[in-house]
């Protein structure tokens, strides 16, 4: 598996740490109640098809959004994290 | 104020060679860590009095180390529009040079190096087998490695274990 760093181009699979669901880009806000927080912290899906995550080329220290089909493992997209701030 | 004795991260190892390849120390009396704030590239750029390298380059004394990131060597900066940290003493950096250089190097990282792609001023953020590393080409035949410091022991065994299996399958 190959992933395309924004910054570096496309690398090894080797040079990424897998960090979890981008729904971590999505932070609730402080009072936006317990059942918002929990779907924060705790529930993900796990679809047969696109999903996006978060991986970091350690080498560069770039964190990279990442979506791919998880039945055919094809990557279509990645973007800089750094950007969408 | 007390003058110290600067102490070399690779012991007395160096320099060496391996068949055709050379492998030196760089070091440099200053290492500083660049990283402009947002939107203040430019005025950076004002300040130290040249072009900050593009991403995966080197120019002059500058050296890209990731996205906003740069190292300056041996170079006086002071700016109030980056954030500036002495890392003097954080690196190891390791010359390989030689006709096999970048034969032994293919052998440890991942990307491809050959001048087609990674030509004299290319830089990379990348692994040397498990190590990430800044792997810079500063003349057709010869490459800069630079590691955290405290990896010069594994760096220089990894670089010269590579060397020699070369050197025994060219035989």
């Amino acid at each position: 598996m190959r992933i395309s760093c924004p910054y570096c181009g496309e690398r090894d699979r080797r040079e990424f740490y897998y960090l979890g669901d981008a729904v971590y880009l999505d932070r609730p806000d402080r009072d936006a109640g317990a059942v918002a927080w929990d779907d924060y912290l705790h529930n993900r899906d796990n679809p047969a098809g696109i999903t996006t995550d978060l991986w970091q080329h350690t080498p560069c220290g770039a964190w990279v959004k990442v979506t791919r089909d998880t039945t055919t493992h094809a990557i279509s997209a990645t973007a800089p994290v750094r950007d969408m701030s | 104020m007390v003058k110290l004795i600067p102490q070399s991260p690779f012991g007395d190892a160096l320099p060496c060679s391996i068949d055709t390849a050379t492998l030196q120390e760089v070091t440099y009396g200053s290492i500083t860590w660049v990283a402009p704030f947002a939107g203040r590239q430019v005025a950076v750029e004002q300040a130290i009095g040249q072009k900050l390298p593009e991403p995966n380059r080197s120019v002059n004394d500058m050296l890209w180390v990731g996205p906003g990131q740069y190292l300056a060597f041996d170079k006086e900066i002071t700016t109030d529009q980056a954030a500036l940290t002495d890392q003097s003493d954080a690196f190891a950096i390791l010359s390989v040079q030689g006709s096999s250089a970048e034969a032994i190097l293919a052998r440890l990282v991942p990307i491809d190096l050959r001048s087609a792609s990674f030509g004299v001023g290319h830089t990379a953020r990348t692994l040397i087998n498990h190590m990430a590393a800044s792997v810079t080409r500063t003349a057709e035949d010869a490459f800069e490695l630079m590691v955290m410091r405290s990896m010069a022991g594994t760096l220089l065994e990894e670089v010269s274990e590579a060397a020699k299996h070369l050197s025994a399958r060219d035989a």
